[in-house]
C-alpha cells in the first residue's frame, strides 16, 4: 500500500489569487510498476449535482522511485475563489496522484481575495431574504 | 462547519455527490466471487434490473472494477450520454470481436433502433452485453435490485452515520416514503442539512 504525503508551506493553507502555492509531497512504497507521479493544482465542484473538475498546472515524476520526496510550487489563480453555497462548493486543492494506478491524496486550500473562502447567498424561494406575507 | 445561515455548505454537506457515488455496491447476501461466477456462466450477457434508485448504476460502477482486467481485454460503459449512444453502439458492433463487453446504464434512455441492435448484437461475436433496466427484458437478469432498510443503513455506515442517529432516524422514514429509492433518500438528506433542517453535529459516528 502506497502513502503519499502534502505537506504546504502556509500551513492555513490560505492563498490570496497571485500567491505562491508551495511545499513538499513525500511519498512510500509505490507498486514497482507505477509508471509516473504526478503533483497538480486542481479545482473541484463538490455539491448535489455533477461534478466538475480542472487541472490548472502539473509536475511529473516519470517512472518514480518506491520511496522519495519533491518539493513543488504552483501560483494561486484569479479564478475562480473558494466559494461555498448551499447546492455546491468549489473546492481547490493539491493533489498527489499515481499513475496508472490513479491512487490519489489531495490537500484542499483556500484561494480568494480575502484569504477566505466566500459564501453565496441562499436566493431560493423562502430562503435567505424574507418575504412580506 | 456552519457558515451559511443555518445550514451546510456544500463543501461540507456529507451527502454531496463526492461522497455518496464512492460508496461501493453490497450485495445483500452472496460475495463477489459468487456473483462474478453467476455473470461469467451467463457468459456476460445479462441485465441488472431494478426501480429508480435501486443501485443499478451503482453495481455497475462497482463491476467495471471488479471484472478481472485480463479478460475480457475492453469495457465500454455507456452511460447519461444519449447524443453519443449510437456512434459508440456502431463502433463496438462494426469492429471484430476483441473481448469488450459492452455495459449500458439505462436500456430505457435508448431508442427502440438501438435497443434492437443491442439485443440482436448477442448473436454478434462480441465479448459480452450487460445492460441496467427498470423492467424485466430479453437478456437474462443477473441482479434484482431491490434495496431494504438495511441497504440504507450500509449507505448511512459508509457515510458516518451510526444506526442510532437522528439522521438515520429520518433516512428510514424517508426511505419509506419515497418507497425505497436510496437516491432520492440521499437528495433530500443533502437538502435537509444544506438548509439546516437536519443538524449533523454529534450523530456521525
Amino acid at each position: 500500500m502506497s502513502k503519499l504525503s502534502i505537506q504546504l508551506a502556509n500551513s492555513e493553507a490560505c492563498y490570496l489569487p497571485g500567491e505562491a502555492i508551495s511545499g513538499r509531497l513525500d511519498w512510500s512504497g509505490l507498486p514497482e510498476e507505477s509508471e509516473s507521479l504526478e503533483v497538480r493544482l486542481i479545482w473541484f465542484t463538490r455539491g448535489k449535482g455533477t461534478r466538475d473538475f480542472e487541472v490548472i498546472d502539473a509536475t511529473t515524476i516519470e517512472s518514480p522511485s518506491q520511496d522519495g520526496e519533491t518539493m513543488f510550487q504552483f501560483v494561486a489563480q484569479r479564478y475562480p475563489n473558494s466559494i461555498s453555497g448551499k447546492l455546491i462548493s468549489v473546492v481547490w486543492a493539491v493533489e498527489a496522484i499515481v499513475f496508472p494506478e490513479c491512487e490519489a491524496e489531495h490537500h484542499e486550500l483556500i484561494i480568494s481575495p480575502t484569504r477566505r473562502e466566500l459564501y453565496i447567498p441562499a436566493t431560493g424561494a423562502g430562503e435567505g431574504k424574507e418575504t412580506k406575507p | 462547519m456552519t457558515g451559511i445561515s443555518g445550514g451546510v455548505p456544500a463543501r461540507h454537506n456529507p451527502f454531496a455527490t463526492e461522497w455518496t457515488d464512492a460508496i461501493p455496491f453490497r450485495f445483500p447476501s452472496g460475495s463477489w466471487d459468487f456473483h462474478l461466477g453467476r455473470l461469467r456462466q451467463m457468459r456476460y450477457c445479462a441485465a441488472i434490473v431494478g426501480r429508480k434508485g435501486s443501485g443499478k448504476t451503482t453495481l455497475l460502477d462497482t463491476l467495471v472494477r471488479q471484472l478481472p482486467p485480463q479478460s475480457p481485454s475492453r469495457y465500454v460503459c455507456i452511460q447519461r450520454c444519449p447524443s453519443n449512444h449510437r456512434r459508440t453502439i456502431n463502433e463496438v458492433l462494426n469492429q471484430k470481436n476483441d473481448g469488450t463487453i459492452l455495459m449500458v446504464d439505462g436500456m430505457q434512455r435508448l431508442s427502440f433502433a438501438n435497443c434492437r441492435r443491442l439485443l440482436q448484437s448477442r448473436k454478434v461475436p462480441i465479448g459480452g452485453l450487460i445492460v441496467t433496466a427498470h423492467r424485466r427484458c430479453a437478456l437474462p437478469t443477473w441482479i434484482h435490485c431491490q434495496p431494504d432498510q438495511a441497504s440504507l443503513q450500509y449507505v448511512l455506515t459508509h457515510l458516518g452515520f451510526s444506526a442510532d442517529s437522528e439522521i438515520t432516524r429520518h433516512a428510514e422514514a424517508a426511505f419509506v416514503r419515497f418507497r425505497g429509492n436510496v437516491r432520492e433518500v440521499l437528495r433530500w438528506l443533502y437538502d435537509q442539512v444544506a438548509t439546516g433542517q437536519l443538524a449533523i453535529h454529534g450523530t456521525q459516528a
